[in-house]
């Protein structure tokens, strides 16, 4: 058993090439992280001085500018809005959660059904579509899209954004379905038995045991959907996000003491924050989750 | 014979209920693909062979004015395809070395090196983060911090990386692929942990090093993954802009401009401008007509060449 052990343990050469090679990549990804946030402390004058040491007088004024000057001019009801941080945050927080609640209620729903009636004709052939709606690439989508929402008034509206992204087509949706495997037959006929209606199972006996899956679906859809600019930008153009007003702040032209990197850094910062949080309290759970979510067992 | 008939009832009226709950439930998702999948879809197909006139109404004055227009563009400027070629190299770069580097990574943390737990989060953290952060940080570091750090060790004066001409591809690319390393770490971790603890011993005891058990049972395991990635990654050769549009925005020099980034400023500008919309379907349509089939040969090969599994 011993020798068994000796033979399982990594030869010294392949542990420190790895560790040499993923402590490489960690260094090349957060020393730039490390050096903008000293950055983001320096004022101005500081900054032209020295590009590269810690601020002398450490100072908030970057953080100060990015309150005042972080904004997105936009066109509402025909009038001139000014977003700033906290509408930006705004914005996102209602995006984001809705799309994250309704996307998770939808699939959920559909996938549960699918599932306890899979012995319904109709209800393969369904699993099939979606499976193949999911992988099949179909680039054309934009173009038409644009002109539907257009059409029916989802462009530049909010409940509208929430109603196009609340659809099953998700690889959560496939995750979902997967996880049901481990609800037993038995506890839905038992709570039949019990007099427990469709809906009550759905939600109070099911719902429960698939949590762990439904959290990360909540909390990857969030951090996706916050950090999203681009479908934001091309289809809620006047209700800005925090990743859209950051996109449009950094193209912005700005007084000089704005235009500048202690502040634009600063931005960045404050902009990653909240997900920053998010991964400080979940981040245990959403690694784990990903992992079991993911593994394909060979 | 009342209780049967009642019981029967009960049953019936159970299916019933069923059915009702069945149909009630998948009412909405059902009607929600019809119109925004389905249609969009077909739309789509449809707005490729028509072109807005001065009313803002789609007419079928001239169907394949659009696609003409795409074909006119790709002869009359080599960015186009040079673009494609980049598109290529980036894929390429992702797929021989990325790909290589992640799984390495991976393999070395399933084999518990020291510090793995702390390096899974440390390489997965950086995920959540958005591009845009990562865009601005990365931009200020070899625009302004390179430079610097150059000019103070060895005295030598540079321009900012992404600002010159002979470094911005390169950089891109760096960017690209540096960044998105730690992402599928977690996946092929998980998918290496369900190989069975005794297949590893058993072949450990047969004098197998470590070298062996990766390219004969660690491989295969995970080979559905790579197969996974390599195959739905397809359109990526088409479709993605490397990220230069959150670096440049509208305004990428012409000496890094991919195929992706030039769709992607096409697809902002229809958003803005009705006109082109018709034009982007087009567009849509050739891409999906070079990659569909792309993907399926792909897939195809990659099923009959992955490693199997020993034993």
């Amino acid at each position: 058993m011993k020798k068994i052990k000796e033979k399982n343990k990594n030869s010294v050469f392949f542990n420190v090439l790895a560790v040499s090679f993923i402590v490489l990549q960690i260094l090349v990804v957060y020393l730039p992280c490390i050096w903008g946030v000293l950055q983001t402390f320096k004022s101005r004058t500081n900054w032209i001085l020295d590009k590269i040491g810690i601020p002398t007088d450490p100072t908030l004024n970057a953080y100060d500018l990015f309150f005042r000057y972080f904004y997105v001019n936009v066109v509402r009801n025909g009038k001139p809005v000014k977003v700033y941080f906290e509408g930006a945050v705004l914005n996102t927080l209602l995006y984001a959660g809705g799309s994250s609640f309704l996307g998770f209620f939808v699939q959920y729903i559909t996938a549960y059904v699918l599932f306890r009636f899979k012995h319904y004709k109709s209800s393969p052939i369904f699993y099939a579509i979606i499976v193949i709606a999911i992988n099949l690439p179909l680039a054309g989508g934009v173009a038409a899209s644009l002109k539907l929402y257009r059409a029916i008034g989802f462009y530049d509206n909010m409940i509208g954004m929430w109603i196009l992204n609340a659809h099953p087509l998700n690889f959560y949706f496939l995750v979902l379905y997967s996880s049901f495997y481990v609800v037993p037959n038995d506890l839905y006929e038992a709570a039949e038995v019990d007099g427990a209606g469709r809906f009550h199972i759905m939600f109070k006996i099911a719902l429960p045991i698939v949590m762990p899956v439904v959290f990360l679906y909540f909390l990857t859809t969030f951090i996706a959907e916050w950090n999203n600019y681009q479908t934001c930008l091309m289809f809620m153009p006047s209700y800005p996000t925090v990743g859209y007003a950051l996109y449009k702040f950094k193209f912005m032209s700005s007084p000089p003491d704005v235009n500048h990197t202690t502040v634009k850094l600063a931005a960045a910062y404050m902009c990653a924050l909240p997900v920053i949080i998010l991964f400080i309290i979940f981040g245990n759970k959403m690694m784990k989750g990903v992992s079991v979510s993911g593994g394909i067992k060979g | 014979m009342h209780s049967e008939t009642k019981k029967i009832m009960t049953l019936n009226q159970r299916t019933k209920g069923d059915r009702i709950f069945y149909w009630g439930c998948l009412a909405y998702p059902i009607i929600q693909f019809l119109i925004f999948y389905l249609y969009v879809n077909l739309d789509s197909f449809v707005l490729a062979f028509q072109s807005m006139d001065e009313n803002y109404t789609y007419q079928f004055t001239d169907p394949l004015y659009n696609f003409n227009r795409f074909f006119a563009q790709f002869q009359e400027s080599n960015i186009l395809g040079r673009g494609i070629l980049y598109n290529f190299l980036n894929y390429g770069i992702g797929l021989f070395i990325g790909t290589p580097l992640v799984i390495f990574m991976s393999f070395a943390m399933y084999k518990k090196i020291p510090g793995h737990k702390a390096f899974k989060i440390l390489l997965y953290a950086p995920t959540i983060i958005s591009t845009t952060v990562w865009v601005m940080v990365y931009s200020h570091t070899v625009d302004t911090l390179i430079p610097e750090l150059a000019m103070k060790i060895f005295g030598v004066e540079m321009d900012g990386l992404l600002s010159n001409n002979k470094t911005m591809l390169g950089v891109v690319l760096y960017f690209q692929r540096w960044f998105s390393l730690g992402g599928g770490t977690l996946l092929y971790i998980a998918t290496m942990e369900g190989v069975p603890e005794e297949q590893v011993e058993a072949m450990r005891m047969d004098g197998a090093n470590l070298l062996k058990e990766f390219f004969h049972l660690t491989m295969p395991s995970v080979w559905p993954i790579i197969s996974l990635f390599l195959w739905t990654g397809i359109p990526s050769i088409i479709t993605s802009d490397m990220g230069l549009y959150t670096f440049y925005s509208e305004k990428a020099p012409v000496e890094v401009r991919s195929f992706g980034y030039w769709l992607t400023v096409i697809k902002f500008r229809a958003a803005e401008n009705q006109k082109d919309i018709p034009y982007v379907a087009a567009i849509g349509m050739i891409q999906s007509a070079v990659v569909l089939p792309l993907m399926f040969i792909t897939k195809k090969v990659l099923s009959m060449v992955g490693p199997k599994t020993e034993g």
